[in-house]
């Protein structure tokens, strides 16, 4: 889980965003390496969701490069990101509650036998996938989605990113909606999802999350990176101070960055 | 959110929870009497909140135990024959509307469309067209009228109340204009005819019962061997056996009634009626494509979480489309039932109640009104209990000063029924949100 001396999987450098008028991101870098997992954290319009709508295609980026395994690239749309293995899990996962594990899972991508379903194939190949994530908690890959508890939904959704040998995976706050044990469930998943591999990037804004799940911090204030730090070489209160005040000590934006705010 | 299924750390194997009872399938090890086995299959189905077609059965039942009883010549073969033929149209345009429903949509118009195919047909075969044009084209015309109303809703984002209670008024007004006002075009074609006319002869619908048996188990006794040979968990031999056993002694026993004279004058009628096969390949090729392509998942993925299709990447609003599409084509071919049924087409083909009971045919089968749920077959139940109420109604008669043939008590009764479903439904609805 070292990873220091590997080259960052993901690199976005300098990268700027504007609606209209608004500026919502000023040379913003950020990385993602594999097998580890990154959070990004900041107070509420501080430019998360736009920097994750930005890595998934969703806005294009006014300026600024994006390095994916060291190469430029371009992401105009969402099928550009998951041709990249950059796959994002909303809040709102996304999951129709008609539908079975399986089907959700493989839901627009569906494996096919020429023109019709390969149903023992998705079947096989969601309990491989579920499997590898040693998830235990699902009964039945069978059972609607409408049947499963907050936490067994959110372990669906990821699931079903991991899925299609996704190098990044992005999850937008996957525990805000979830109590003690499924918050437990979850974490684990993200640990292990990086365990394997996986380039994980978690946005919360429970710190006891963060803490405890991520291996780098990436803290954003007011649209501007206001340290990029290893956990281990940080504190809670230290990263809370980013979050609020942008600066924390010698960490942080200088102070007169901060006037010309 | 409640949580019924224990949650676990997700390490130790210790901690594995139990499966609970609410997975629809058996697993394969399952020991004990095979009706059982159906039993126990159908009560986890409903357990999960998917009553299906379970309240329409009951309906049919307390209908045709009440009509037994009180109406004279219920139950009669010829009664039974009848039956199946009047509730052809509604079946074929009801499972039409499943699909709209599936969809979280609805189409109001799929009466008049019927109309508007039917009369076009009848139009094109009284000015000497071929048959080949005449009944091709009516299908044409509803695939052009579904694609109307499909680009209406899920282009131009119309709600589909709106547009297809316009097109109501609109087709009919079409109907009006090809009968000409009062008028009506007779329909000779054999074909058309047929199907709510003609008979199987004994030996075909024997042979019929026997494709039904072998076409139900066949394929789900292949699937059962596909899943084992992958390892995954399927459903015991001795289910299916058991289901196609009861499917055969049902078929059968309708088959064998329907094979004896059931003629009032010297000429001998018997055989299933030519609606049966009719109904029978509809329902079987629109259920094979809305469970087993991509398409039919992509109806059952729009009409559950349009967001999440769209996010899959799937084209929602071609979805869309194509279900209008499948509806319309389908009350084509309800219409020439319709035609059949009188020999003709008239203004009042496809008008009045129609489309009203064949949206009843497909919510009190158990298609849910608010998408995502239900399946082709349920357009069948809901079809039999639909006809069932005006063909009961028609052999009570007058009794206690109120006669029960009349459209009031037909309408009356039809419509609460209809509500009943509709009630079901929401109630069923309400609780798996909750529950």
């Amino acid at each position: 889980m070292t990873g220091l001396a590997q080259p960052p999987l993901l690199s976005l450098q300098g990268i700027n965003k504007s609606f209209g008028p608004v500026h919502v991101l000023h040379d913003v870098d950020f990385h993602v390496y594999a097998g580890e997992v990154s959070a990004l954290v900041g107070d509420n319009g501080a430019g998360k969701t736009t920097l994750v709508k930005c890595l998934a295609g969703i806005h294009a980026i006014d300026s600024g490069e994006i390095l994916f395994e060291g190469n430029p690239v371009t992401i105009h749309g969402p099928r550009d990101a998951a041709l990249l293995g950059i796959e994002v899990v909303y809040q709102d996962l996304a999951l129709c509650d008609n539908l079975d594990v399986v089907q959700n899972m493989f839901l627009g991508r569906e494996r096919k036998h020429s023109l019709l379903l390969d149903e023992v194939t998705m079947e096989g190949l969601a309990k491989s996938t579920l499997a590898d994530l040693s998830v235990r908690t699902l009964a039945s890959v069978r059972q609607l989605v409408a049947s499963l508890s907050g936490g067994q939904r959110q372990t669906v959704a990821i699931a079903k990113a991991v899925l299609w040998d996704s190098k990044v995976v992005v999850l937008d706050e996957p525990t805000a909606a979830l109590g003690v044990a499924q918050t437990r469930q979850v974490l684990d998943l993200v640990r292990r999802l990086a365990d394997q591999g996986i380039g994980v990037v978690i946005i919360s804004h429970n710190m006891n999350d963060v803490m405890e799940v991520a291996d780098r911090i990436c803290a954003l204030y007011l649209g501007r990176v206001a340290a990029e730090v290893l956990k281990t070489e940080t504190t809670h209160a230290q990263v809370v101070e980013l979050i609020t005040a942008g600066r924390s000590g010698s960490l942080g934006l200088a102070a007169a960055e901060q006037v010309q705010l | 959110m409640t949580d019924d299924v224990p949650v676990s750390t997700g390490l130790a194997p210790a901690e594995v929870p139990p499966p609970p009872a609410s997975t629809a399938t058996l697993p394969a090890d399952f020991e004990g009497p095979i009706a059982t086995a159906v039993i126990r299959d159908y009560a986890a189905r409903i357990r999960g909140g998917d009553l299906g077609a379970l309240p329409a059965v009951l309906g049919f039942a307390v209908l045709f135990a009440l009509f037994s009883v009180t109406a004279t010549n219920f139950l009669s073969t010829r009664n039974f024959a009848n039956l199946l033929t009047q509730a052809a149209p509604v079946v074929l345009i009801g499972t039409g509307i499943v699909f709209v429903l599936l969809l979280g949509e609805i189409d109001l118009s799929a009466g008049a469309t019927a109309g508007v195919c039917a009369v076009s047909m009848a139009w094109l075969l009284a000015h000497g067209y071929s048959p080949w044009l005449a009944i091709p084209g009516a299908v044409v015309i509803g695939m052009a009228i579904g694609t109307l109303t499909g680009f209406l809703v899920a282009k131009v984002g119309i709600p589909s109340f709106v547009v297809t209670l316009a097109f109501f008024l609109s087709w009919q007004g079409v109907v009006l204009l090809i009968a000409k006002e009062g008028g009506t075009i007779a329909v000779s074609n054999k074909l058309i005819i047929a199907i709510a006319n003609k008979n199987l002869s004994p030996t075909l619908g024997w042979l019929l019962t026997l494709v039904v048996v072998i076409g139900f188990a066949t394929p789900s006794l292949f699937r059962i061997a596909a899943r084992r040979r992958a390892g995954l968990p399927a459903q015991p031999v001795r289910l299916v056996v058991g289901k196609a056993v009861g499917l055969a002694l049902l078929w059968g026993t309708a088959t064998y009634f329907l094979n004896r004279n059931r003629a009032l004058g010297r000429v001998p009628l018997r055989g299933v009626p030519d609606a049966v096969p009719l109904v029978l390949v509809i329902v079987v090729v629109f259920t094979f494509l809305v469970t087993r392509t991509p398409w039919g998942r992509h109806i059952y993925a729009v009409g559950g979480n349009a967001e999440a299709a769209r996010r899959a990447g799937i084209n929602v609003a071609m979805i869309r489309l194509s279900g209008f599409v499948t509806c319309s084509s389908l009350a084509a071919i309800g219409g020439m039932a319709l035609a059949s049924q009188l020999n003709s087409v008239s203004p009042q083909t496809g008008g009045n109640d129609t489309v009203l009971l064949a949206v009843a045919a497909a919510v009190i089968g158990g298609t849910s009104l608010f998408g995502g749920r239900g399946r082709v077959v349920n357009a069948v139940i809901g079809g039999l209990v639909v006809a069932l109420i005006p063909n009961g109604l028609g052999l009570l008669g007058k009794k206690g000063g109120i006669d029960f043939s009349s459209s009031g008590p037909k309408f009356i009764i039809t419509g609460l029924v209809l509500l009943l479903a509709a009630s079901v439904d929401a109630l069923s609805r309400k609780r798996a949100q909750t529950g």
